[in-house]
């Protein structure tokens, strides 16, 4: 079993060594080659960077060195030097095509990010399958008044279609070095196969200025809101406003806190029953909702990298019962790794990941149970692959388990699901 | 006759410091002419604090320092290496340089990311925290620094600024500095050329690299913008929670209606009273 710390001590003793050798016998390509394979490896980019501009001074022809020099400059956000290095690459005749092939992927988007407007988006359509696609509770027993009964409906599996977009513009209006105005959105609708009444298509999109207030601290106010359908009516809908803050500590480790206050209005209609709103039991209603929340980003290494976000919200609804407080943790380990095939110019990513979400309403629900208030702590465990083909398109999947633990039999569920599909981006 | 031993150690004593003369760092590659107080540089040879460094028209060197940091000193320039200390066990120290004239291409290390390296100039005095920068000194496009990363910040008595990564300075006739612009192309491709070997030159290498040599792996590049999961998961956790939301009610009517069916009459009615603000 190896001791990462250990593991992590001997890289760093080996780098020293390769550098002290290197220094002193320049012309030793083999372990001057070594030194840039652990230094990128190990983060020490500028290391690299001198190695591979002392190789140039030998060889200004040594496309290979020059690629990985353009790579280094863009890993390091120096984007006009990683596109003239990248360029005087590809134009080199001695570099092998799946070479080229990695450059002419990344070349676009590192020229786009000098731009001081810069689009970027996403097309995914794919298939999801759900083995709990209407969230039926897992003993089939119901409390209706407090007392336990079962229900005529039963727990349907099911699989949709479905399209995602995402998209956004960074647009730097004052020129560069002034704010960036950030407008992003997304467009999200499924299909079902079997119980169309779940067919949801949901609308988001927020926009804002991102003003630099001191070295890696930005702040960003912005406007947010949102619009769905589900099954054929308008169901939820909201909007509203924050502010979020994002500071870099480097390259590597940023943090984002923020606030912000959204209007949620939830459509009461469909059907009624005894005069009462179909959505009595529903988590979601119209009302209030103040968010404080902190995102984080950590890239441990060149190839492992976490995304982190934790939430808390107050949701004032109408009645009691469907006020509530929730607290949501969400984290995603990133794992690059190269893909199967040299000819597939981009990395793939194996990303492992949980979510907890912890509800708490505010007063028992009568129709449910009169003498308990609903508390459901939800967990969902999955694991999302994303493998590029070519420069632009590739797949995209993930499978996912949820489980929400409730203290009322009426919401414990658990659901698997799958999805994939092809994705272009651009 | 009493002078004598005195002359002599004293003679001794400045020929031992100059041959003792601390070694700060080594010729990582040098295109001739280039020298170090007047003896020609050489692949790997050492060099001192204090020493004064160099290039014609055709020349350049790259100096690799003790701490990893890299001068790159460009054609026709000359600098100084006017201090460098680096305790390599706590990885701190201090670094500065002269550039008289010409240009230099600083990549830092273990110094700059922690104390911070300064390169002295004419025009100014640049600091340099953790980074990599040009400065070019009367190039064809006037006096300029560069910052490619890192913390720049160029400062001559009478005005500073701070020059953000991808950007450039000019300073103007009168001694100021132009507002932080980013790069051209162009003359990136300009300040480049000051370092880069010429046709015919190897950089001191009796055998250069070769492509077929190269050992450097096929990693892909990281993506420029890296694949954002949880957005991506958010949408299906939005669209899941709507359904989920509205399934529960669903569901719930079922359990009632069943309730309601199966209830003797008269025997206790589950029907809540009306409810139309819910």
């Amino acid at each position: 079993m190896v001791n990462p710390f250990e593991a992590a001590q001997d890289d760093s003793a080996e780098f020293d060594r390769l550098a002290d050798e290197i220094r002193l016998d320049p012309t030793n390509y083999e372990k001057t080659y070594a030194f840039i394979r652990l230094a990128s490896r190990l983060g020490y980019d500028e290391e690299a960077i001198s190695a591979l501009q002392r190789l140039l001074m030998f060889n200004p022809d040594l496309a290979r060195a020059r690629k990985e020099l353009g790579y280094l400059y863009a890993k390091l956000g120096a984007d006009t030097s990683a596109a003239v290095q990248l360029k005087r690459a590809l134009d080199a005749p001695n570099l092998e095509p799946e070479q080229k092939a990695q450059i002419e992927a990344q070349l676009p988007d590192i020229e786009e990010a000098t731009k001081d407007k810069r689009l970027f988006g996403s097309l995914q359509i794919g298939i999801r399958s759900q083995s709990n696609a209407n969230y039926f509770p897992a003993g089939g027993l119901f409390g209706v008044g407090g007392v336990q009964t079962s229900s005529l409906a039963r727990q349907r599996s099911d699989a949709n279609t479905f399209e995602l977009a995402q998209g956004g513009i960074d647009w730097d209006f004052l020129g560069h070095g002034g704010p960036t105005l950030e407008m992003h959105g997304l467009i999200y609708a499924t299909q079902q196969f079997k119980l169309p009444e779940y067919d949801v298509a949901l609308f988001a999109g927020s926009v804002g200025p991102r003003f630099e207030i001191a070295p890696g601290l930005t702040v960003k106010p912005y406007i947010a809101g949102a619009a769905s359908i589900l099954g054929d009516i308008n169901y939820l809908n909201n909007g509203g406003a924050g502010i979020t803050f994002r500071k870099n500590f480097g390259h590597d480790f940023s943090l984002e806190p923020g606030f912000e206050y959204r209007s949620l209005y939830v459509y009461n209609g469909g059907p009624q029953l005894w005069n009462i709103a179909a959505h009595t039991a529903a988590t979601l209603a119209s009302g209030d909702v103040y968010t404080g929340s902190l995102n984080g980003f950590h890239r441990f290494s060149d190839s492992v990298r976490l995304e982190g976000r934790s939430a808390y919200s107050r949701a004032n609804a109408v009645v009691s019962s469907q006020s509530s407080d929730a607290i949501d943790v969400q984290a995603m380990l990133h794992f690059e790794f190269n893909p199967p095939l040299q000819e597939i110019p981009r990395r793939w990513s194996i990303a492992p990941y949980a979510r907890f979400m912890q509800t708490a309403f505010d007063s028992p629900n009568y129709l449910v149970d009169p003498w308990r208030a609903r508390r459901d702590d939800a967990w969902t465990w999955g694991a999302a692959l994303d493998a590029p083909i070519g420069a632009r398109w590739g797949f995209m999947g993930h499978l996912e388990y949820l489980r929400n633990y409730s203290n009322i039999q009426n919401f414990r569920m658990n659901d698997f699901s799958v999805v994939f599909g092809p994705v272009a981006k651009f | 006759m009493k002078m004598l031993p005195a002359f002599l150690f004293a003679a001794w004593a400045a020929f031992a410091g100059a041959a003792l003369a601390e070694t700060v760092g080594n010729v990582g590659a040098v295109n001739q002419s280039a020298e170090a107080s007047g003896r020609k540089l050489s692949v790997g040879a050492g060099v001192g604090q204090g020493e004064r460094i160099t290039t014609n028209a055709d020349g350049s060197a790259q100096i690799v320092f003790l701490d990893k940091s890299t001068m790159t000193v460009g054609h026709g320039s000359s600098i100084t290496i006017n201090k460098f200390v680096y305790n390599g066990s706590q990885g701190v120290g201090a670094q500065s340089a002269t550039l008289a004239k010409g240009a230099l291409r600083f990549v830092g290390g273990a110094v700059s990311h922690s104390e911070g390296a300064k390169i002295e100039t004419p025009s100014g005095s640049l600091s340099v925290r953790g980074g990599m920068a040009y400065v070019c000194l009367n190039c064809q496009e006037g006096t300029v620094f560069a910052s490619l990363y890192g913390e720049v910040t160029l400062t001559n008595g009478r005005f500073t600024v701070s020059i953000p990564p991808g950007d450039m300075v000019r300073v103007r006739p009168d001694g100021s500095f132009s507002k932080p612009y980013p790069i051209p192309p162009n003359i990136l491709a300009m300040l480049d050329a000051r370092f880069a070997s010429a046709t015919g030159q190897r950089g001191g290498a009796s055998n250069p690299p070769t492509d077929s040599g190269v050992q450097l792996g096929n990693a892909r590049m990281q993506d420029q913008r890296p694949w954002n999961g949880l957005d991506y998961l958010g949408a299906f956790w939005a669209g899941g929670q709507i359904v989920q939301s509205q399934s529960n009610a669903n569901n719930q009517s079922s359990a009632n209606t069943v309730r309601v069916l199966t209830t003797p009459h008269g025997g206790g009615s589950v029907r809540p009273p009306p409810c139309n603000d819910c």
